[in-house]
């Protein structure tokens, strides 16, 4: 009796939705990732919060390349994990042919519908996500954060401190503006409660005080003030103002804090000297132009950090993860039943 | 509290020891006296671990599971209970033996951190992170128990009595599968809630989807044909070495987002 040839085309069909072939994958998978992370982790601990500053696909394009050959591991991962999700597909697909009159089936097609839809989120989320961090807003600023073509603005802000006076988490009440200033949403974000509208969340990413200009003397002329986002107007039609400070116990380059870095800017609003002035010995003094200032103290303000994120896919990946805890129920509770 | 806990501390690594001693003479001979009181001790041991996590998660106001101490209570917790189930169920007093060592070993290792209750931090105040912290240990504590059953079934050791332990190592692995990925849910949920994104490229976070993946990779193939027997006694054991370095390697050797020092 002669022997009928299995469809060429089955057979690949069957390889590609056999379980060995996604073990054999998910391995590959494992191994690739575990030895990577080690490795990048050992170069430099610091490796993952470059990763995680930007968007995935934005790191991939600019950043990786430049750590090559120590960033090859993650494009073979971003392979390895299209290769399993088409294996993942491909097995909810076969799962309708053959395996929808079971019991057990739904629970499983729940759990692959569930890494599918959270593998579509991370690639949306990847691919055409936002993510603008350490964003330091003083209470009462605005703050255009132009790539997402939203503002944000600090209504107020609280410390939370303990017994000790250590800080454990700042609560921000802040509010999301569109670009022509009209109010999208606003409301409290603190530790474990973000501020979200849709894609877009704004988390908080700590606070505390903030130098926002000085308190000087300029010779001749006696005791001055500037804060951002005001400038001081001279005299003579120039101006001064605040471009950014050190808090006490920070460096920047030779410059210690606390201090202010000042500039003298034209009428037509030329910049025509800056100069560092603080409490510390030699930054006590400088000359800005042809101005000699003396440092009498910071002006502080309160302020809050924040992160904010835009995740086109995190929609899909939450309903990802409720499939899969539906799926995972389903099957626990299963076997509970069937091994009674 | 601290006097306390040190006291059911100790306590109960007396009673895990002698029950280890009596089980490990007469756990092989159904009806002996040994394996009878060998359970009944690791059963006060069990009691005592269990009445003091509830007596300090009663006294704080949340479940205290942060340091090392902690951890590897609320691990042996796990162990201990699922393997006292087994014996129940399944008559597996040959097990706990190798169980009551493995506990041992992870209560002295406990007796070297810090016991003092600490504050909860307000990143670790919501009830995503009791949701997080039991169901991994719940599955880190049934994927030691399936290692300690492969182990056996490698050296052609009985676990129970009834020739169970195929049918116990897939409760193991099942179930485990079933709460890490519990476990991974809440934590990437409480991650986008506390830190801005649900997949954060960090150590503990990729280890964790290391292990997850193995184990659906274990899943997937731990009743087919060809991986029965020693194939997949030695992939379990291989994945609680990676239970392993991912809850204890990691926290102690690297600079994680899950530090146990």
């Amino acid at each position: 009796m002669a022997v009928k040839k299995k469809n060429p085309f089955l057979k690949v069909w069957d390889l590609l939705i056999s379980p060995a072939s996604f073990v054999l994958v998910s391995c590959l998978w494992c191994l690739d990732l575990g030895i990577g992370s080690i490795i990048a982790y050992k170069r430099d601990p610091k490796f993952w919060v470059k990763m995680d500053s930007v968007p995935f696909t934005v790191w991939m394009d600019r950043i990786a390349p430049g750590e090559l050959p120590y960033s090859a591991w993650v494009y073979i991962l971003v392979g390895l994990t299209w290769v399993m999700v088409i294996s993942l597909a491909l097995c909810t697909v076969h799962w309708f042919f053959r395996r929808r009159a079971t019991k057990r089936g739904p629970a499983e097609l729940l759990v692959h519908l569930g890494f599918m839809l959270v593998f579509i989120g991370f690639v949306l989320g990847s691919g055409w996500g936002e993510k603008v961090q350490n964003i330091q807003i003083t209470k009462g600023e605005i703050v255009d954060i132009e790539s997402m073509g939203v503002k944000l603005k600090l209504d107020d802000v609280k410390r939370v401190l303990d017994e000790a006076g250590n800080a454990l988490d700042t609560v921000s009440y802040v509010s999301l503006l569109d670009e022509k200033g009209e109010l999208i949403v606003e409301g409290e974000a603190k530790l474990n409660h973000p501020l979200i509208d849709g894609p877009t969340v704004v988390y908080p990413n700590g606070g505390g005080e903030a130098i926002i200009g000085a308190h000087f003397s300029v010779q001749g002329m006696g005791a001055r003030s500037v804060s951002k986002p005001t400038p001081l107007t001279l005299p003579n039609g120039n101006t001064i103002s605040f471009r950014g400070g050190l808090e006490e116990g920070r460096r920047y380059k030779n410059w210690m804090g606390p201090g202010a870095y000042l500039v003298l800017s034209a009428p037509d609003g030329r910049d025509l000297a800056g100069a560092f002035i603080g409490s510390v010995g030699v930054f006590n003094t400088a000359r800005l132009g042809n101005m000699q200032l003396t440092w009498i103290g910071p002006v502080v303000s309160v302020q809050a950090v924040f992160n904010v994120h835009r995740d086109p896919g995190v929609q899909f990946v939450l309903w990802g993860a409720i499939i899969l805890m539906l799926g995972t129920a389903w099957a626990f509770f299963g076997f509970l039943r069937r091994t009674q | 509290m601290l006097e306390l806990t040190r006291n059911v501390h100790y306590a109960a690594l007396i009673f895990f020891s002698i029950a280890f001693v009596l089980c490990a003479i007469g756990a092989p001979t159904e009806g002996s006296p040994f394996r009878i009181w060998g359970r009944r001790s690791a059963n006060i041991g069990f009691i005592l671990i269990t009445g003091l996590l509830i007596h300090r998660w009663n006294a704080v106001g949340f479940l205290p599971v942060t340091g090392l101490f902690s951890t590897l209570h609320f691990l042996s917790i796990w162990m201990v209970g699922a393997t006292l189930y087994f014996t129940w169920r399944y008559q597996a007093f040959r097990l706990l033996p190798a169980t009551l060592a493995l506990v041992i070993l992870a209560l002295l290792k406990a007796s070297g951190g810090d016991m003092a209750l600490k504050p909860l931090t307000p990143a670790l105040d919501t009830p995503l992170f009791l949701l997080h912290v039991s169901t991994s240990f719940a599955a880190y504590g049934l994927f030691a128990v399936g290692a300690l059953i492969s182990f056996y079934r490698l050296l052609g050791l009985s676990a129970s009595d009834y020739g169970h332990e195929r049918r116990m190592l897939d409760e193991c692995i099942y179930l485990g599968y079933v709460f890490f990925s519990w476990c991974m849910i809440a934590g990437s949920l409480w991650a986008y809630l506390a830190w801005g994104s649900y997949w954060t490229w960090r150590i503990k976070g990729l280890w964790s989807t290391i292990l997850w993946f193995y184990y659906s990779g274990v899943l997937h193939i731990r009743n087919r044909g060809r991986w029965q027997g020693w194939p997949l006694d030695l992939l379990t054991i291989a994945g609680f070495a990676l239970v392993l370095f991912t809850f204890l390697g990691l926290g102690l050797l690297f600079e994680t987002s899950h530090p146990l020092n």
